[in-house]
């Protein structure tokens, strides 16, 4: 049995897609968690910025919201969400996270609603918040989510973030920056990147415990592979620890 | 002079006076020291058939939603709790089809209040949003949610939001004066766009501070007092919310709230226990003192951590005293012009 919980593989390979001095708008949550992990790892230097207005802060702990007091702890700036925004639109920010409830083959993502009325849904989820804006204006758009058929498919209800629109250059035709889009898909069974041409979704690496079929039987839509498949290389002893000691100590994120 | 004038009320006359059945009402703060209190009187007072604009819909749009105060909501973030068997106030109105809602992005919720503050009719937002079903899908705005026009530089198609000037704000911050002056700091959110864009302000703070305390702090005023109707003093008056350098989140009474808000009775039952059986804010905390104990909110005290004062000292005032003498120098404007004549730097 591996040592460490899906969650924290999740963390430690987002966390090592954030190269030191890169610029990171994140949220809550997981993606906190992998900002926090890669800024006590290999990027002291990592700008971290939050929605509601911090710049740079030494996050003394887990963030609760995009606004805590913890977001600007030994910050740089107290900025004001627009400005953050504003930072993104002029090209700024290097990486982002988003969540949903349905991402499809070419990265566009659900997170307002399930049901066919959008007035009327069956279910509603929170909706674009800055998903939209981040999804638009970041270079590099990352995802952290358990995988299933009913997630991965391309009979999404509602597209709230665009990824690679209907793949090809759409995205780029449409006016967003050339060169921006969704980068890693990182989920319990494997890590995926994107086709440079199609656009569509195409497995970098599977997860140690997971098959090829696995991988496939768990996603709606048919997946592109690299040439060579990797075993995704699992939490490291120093990660897990720093994970769990310093980042997470409470296990409100990685669970109990 | 609406910057002289002792704004001081309490929250029950200030929702009574400026908040009216029909009114377009924005909570001004964004995701963190959310106007509780106001939000609550709001509700005690049943005020009806609002447009509610909220930037980010959680705590407040679900009290306000359930409390059956809001027949539109403008937003970007909606709160659901409790997966495949949960639910929201917000979920169980629209299902219902007694609410109406509009889906925005965050930029585009900020850039309609930052046009409506600058007195704009509309303001040009990034055009991602068009290739998404934020775009295509519209409810009570209809053609107005987003309209696409040309810019008369590039000739490019551009996407617009329009300006937003709600009736009135209600907003929290930590300090103010009698007249409103209201400073606020920490995460800024969108509360300067939302205070300055609306016809009426509330401002509810955790303390009444003395004028001078403002003066000596120019640079934390977010809401100037000309701009504001009333000033009302509620400590913990965004519990169970935090307020940056007074109080964290409480997370006990937030889980309590959300596991209550999975469904309608137990919101309900929520509500009428912490917003209907309690008059004010006061009775809030005497209510939450006998059912948890005052421990509970003495935990998530803020420590304090100060910034640095800023340094508004200058060399010399520039001021000119009743006999039209400049201060430090003591003499008048004529002995001035005069001395610089004669060195020849008059005009120079």
């Amino acid at each position: 049995m591996a040592d460490y919980n899906p969650l924290e593989l999740m963390i430690c390979v987002a966390a090592r897609n954030l190269e030191d001095g890169s610029t990171v708008v994140v949220g809550t949550g997981a993606p906190c968690a992998a900002a926090m992990l890669a800024q006590k790892t290999h990027s002291p230097n990592m700008c971290i910025l939050f929605e509601a207005g911090g710049v740079a802060p030494i996050l003394p702990s887990m963030p609760i919201s995009v606004g805590d007091s913890r977001t600007f702890h030994k910050a740089l700036m107290a900025s004001s969400m627009p400005e953050i925004m504003e930072t993104c639109q002029r090209g700024m920010v290097d990486y982002t996270f988003l969540g949903g409830a349905q991402i499809d083959m070419y990265g566009n993502i659900n997170s307002t609603m399930i049901g066919k009325d959008h007035a009327r849904p069956t279910v509603r989820f929170p909706g674009s918040g800055g998903a939209n804006d981040l999804a638009s204006l970041c270079w590099r758009t990352m995802m952290m989510t358990v995988q299933d058929a009913k997630r991965f498919t391309n009979n999404i209800d509602f597209i709230t973030s665009p990824g690679y629109l209907q793949g090809g250059t759409s995205r780029y035709d449409a006016g967003l920056p050339k060169g921006s889009g969704p980068y890693r898909i990182i989920t319990n069974m494997a890590i995926m990147g994107f086709d440079d041409e199609s656009k569509k979704m195409k497995v970098l690496s599977i997860n140690p415990g997971y098959s090829r079929e696995d991988v496939q039987d768990n996603c709606g839509f048919e997946l592109m592979w690299a040439p060579r498949i990797t075993e995704t290389d699992p939490p490291h002893a120093d990660e897990l620890r720093i994970l769990r000691e310093e980042v997470d100590p409470h296990r409100y994120i990685i669970g109990r | 002079m609406a910057h002289q004038t002792n704004k001081v009320m309490t929250a029950k006359e200030a929702i009574g006076r400026f908040v009216h059945d029909g009114d377009h009402l924005v909570i001004g703060n964004y995701t963190v020291g959310t106007c509780a209190e106001l939000v609550f009187e709001v509700i005690r007072q049943q005020k009806k058939h609002l447009t509610l604009y909220s930037q980010s819909g959680v705590f407040d749009v679900e009290v306000l939603v359930g409390g059956g105060c809001v027949d539109q909501l403008v937003t970007t973030y909606v709160y659901r709790a409790g997966g495949k068997d949960g639910g929201s106030a917000v979920e169980r109105a629209l299902k219902a089809g007694t609410l109406q809602m509009e889906d925005y992005t965050n930029f585009q919720y900020n850039a309609r209040l930052v046009a409506g503050m600058h007195g704009f009719t509309f303001m040009q937002v990034l055009e991602g949003a068009m290739v998404t079903d934020l775009f295509k899908k519209r409810t009570f705005m209809g053609e107005d949610k987003y309209r696409v026009m040309t810019c008369p530089y590039s000739g490019k198609e551009v996407l617009t939001v329009p300006a937003a000037n709600p009736d009135v704000c209600i907003v929290h911050v930590q300090r103010a004066d009698r007249f409103g002056n209201a400073q606020y700091w920490g995460a800024l959110g969108s509360v300067a766009a939302a205070a300055l864009a609306s016809r009426k302000v509330v401002v509810s703070c955790e303390e009444i501070v003395e004028h001078d305390i403002i003066q000596s702090s120019p640079h934390l005023t977010l809401i100037p007092a000309y701009r504001v109707d009333a000033v009302v003093e509620v400590p913990w008056g965004a519990h169970p919310t935090e307020v940056l350098g007074y109080y964290n989140l409480d997370r006990v009474a937030y889980a309590l709230f959300f596991m209550s808000d999975m469904t309608g009775d137990g919101l309900k039952a929520w509500m009428d226990e912490w917003v209907y059986e309690c008059r004010d804010r006061q009775a809030y905390l005497d209510h939450y003192a006998l059912k948890h104990g005052m421990q509970m909110l003495d935990a998530i005290r803020a420590k304090a951590y100060y910034s640095a004062p800023a340094n508004y000292g200058s060399a010399f005032t520039s001021c000119w005293d009743d006999e039209n003498r400049e201060r430090s120098m003591g003499i008048t404007r004529e002995e001035m012009e005069k001395i610089l004549e004669e060195r020849g730097l008059l005009y120079g």
